[in-house]
């Protein structure tokens, strides 16, 4: 059965306030029936890149006392770090195996990685076999499951890799390696404007009308300059053509099947959602109207997948233009988050 | 206590050299993003305040007690803390005056989410994060001493 964990992020305007601590969110995420853990090493760890042992025996013992797993750990790699080169890919696996001791010094079982050059994994490899962390790297918007190289051009200011996942998974055969694998964002499957994004534009002066229009034209196949001249045909000001077409343009469009032939490959799973909203005439029940979670959980059912999905709530950002009592309500959309999630897994997995 | 806005408020004054005599201004920074930085990855910019542009190369950036110019940070080996602002110290002979200030300052930094480098956009000097921060962060702050 899928499992279900909380990524710490999701709480990130909580722990800005200091009204909660590390203790109060892995409490939280333990009340709601599940274990997991994930975190981002940069913004949860003091004195990073390297804690005391005070805080590492801190941090395993709270999750001792909930009876929490660490699951996943978010690592970064920054190859434009100095100033004078692009560091070598050699570099890039030193601070990837520092990372791996890290990660295995909190407990992790995985690291999730994004902007480490494959050569760099396979240089790092040795170390997350040594210390049994595996090393995933996310599939994140504006990368696909399948190659897309059509996709890669899309995004100038962000150059994608095309064939990102199918070399992950080359390396992974290859080297015939549990310790490699991938995690997919859910924001992969994002087919409208969020919510939460929606309200942040239409508060900027954005056109509500023009923003529902270029969802419907994005549906039918519109990208880009044809979406802008769409919705300029349809008598829409340039700025409000613009800006709608703007909003629509971050976006991967996998197809939810492409799932079922990277399921022995996934290490953990990024639950990104922007905002949840209740099912109307469903009380209790919520939704996340942007991005598909129920045919994915079908295919990631299929494909026999057991591993976690860890929320990641990241709407609350578009919220922070707000006064402090318009704030969205993070531990609130995390909970909803988990009773969408755990009634798609007792669908699926339990039927 | 950290203020939610990049710009702190908290810290905000004029300075006086050793004969008690003002010197400049200071005000504190951190960054708006979600984790911390190592300080060879920022971009520090100029400091604008009421429409006045300070060069970033005349500023001071003042990190866990030691100053440093913006040229020396590049050669670094220091972990930017998450949520620890940086202090600013500008030098304006007689300081600012009392009152509202609008105090703008350029930040960006470099990331990398993919595995090819990513180019800056803008030759400003101001790092390829500015798709999804900016890099003018303003703040209109009351200069109380």
């Amino acid at each position: 059965m899928m499992k279900r964990g909380v990524s710490l992020y999701s709480y990130q305007q909580e722990q800005f306030f200091k009204r909660m601590d590390f203790r109060d969110m892995v409490k939280e995420v333990h009340n709601l029936g599940c274990d997991g853990i994930e975190i981002i090493d940069e913004s949860l760890i003091r004195q990073y890149p390297n804690p005391s042992e005070e805080f590492v025996s801190r941090f395993k013992d709270t999750l001792a006392e909930f009876g929490m797993r660490a699951v996943t750990m978010d690592v970064n790699m920054d190859p434009l770090l100095y100033r004078d080169h692009v560091m070598t890919h050699k570099e890039c696996a030193d601070r990837l195996i520092q990372d791996i001791k890290l990660g295995a010094r909190l407990g992790f079982q995985n690291l999730r990685l994004c902007g480490v050059p494959i050569d760099a994994m396979e240089l790092a490899l040795p170390a997350a076999e040594d210390y049994n962390v595996r090393i995933g790297k996310e599939i994140h918007v504006p990368f696909t499951i399948r190659p897309n190289p059509e996709q890669a051009d899309k995004h100038s200011f962000m150059p994608s890799q095309p064939y990102l996942c199918q070399e992950v998974i080359e390396l992974a055969e290859r080297k015939s390696t549990r310790h490699v694998g991938v995690i997919p964002d859910m924001g992969i499957f994002q087919h409208r404007i969020s919510g939460s994004r929606f309200a942040y534009l239409v508060r900027h002066g954005a056109n509500p009308g023009a923003l529902r229009a270029a969802d419907r034209l994005y549906a039918r196949g519109l990208r880009q300059d044809a979406l802008v001249s769409a919705l300029r045909e349809r008598g829409y000001p340039e700025q409000d053509a613009v800006t709608s077409a703007q909003a629509t343009a971050f976006r991967s469009d996998v197809d939810p099947r492409d799932l079922l032939e990277i399921v022995p490959y996934i290490l953990s799973i990024h639950g990104k959602f922007y905002e949840m909203t209740e099912i109307p005439g469903a009380e209790g029940q919520y939704e996340e109207l942007s991005i598909d979670y129920d045919a994915p959980f079908y295919y990631l059912h299929k494909g026999g997948y057991e591993g976690y999905i860890n929320s990641e709530y990241e709407g609350q950002r578009d919220a922070q233009d707000r006064d402090l009592e318009h704030l969205a309500d993070e531990v609130e959309q995390v909970r909803w988050h988990h009773e969408m999630v755990g009634r798609l897994i007792n669908t699926y997995w339990h039927a | 206590m950290l203020e939610f806005q990049p710009v702190q408020q908290r810290g905000f004054h004029n300075t006086c050299d050793e004969n008690g005599n003002v010197n400049g201004f200071e005000f504190d920074f951190a960054t708006p993003y979600y984790k911390g930085l190592w300080l060879t990855q920022c971009r520090f910019g100029n400091v604008i305040v009421d429409g006045e542009t300070f060069d970033r190369d005349s500023l001071a950036f003042v990190y866990n007690g030691f100053d440093y110019s913006r040229e020396e940070l590049f050669d670094t080996k220091i972990y930017w803390q998450f949520r620890e602002p940086i202090t600013i110290r500008v030098s304006k002979p007689g300081g600012l005056a009392l009152g509202y200030h609008d105090v703008t300052f350029q930040f960006g930094w470099v990331l990398n989410y993919n595995g090819a480098p990513e180019k800056e956009p803008d030759g400003s000097g101001l790092g390829n994060a500015q798709f999804m921060f900016g890099t003018d962060f303003s703040r209109r702050m009351l200069l109380a001493r």
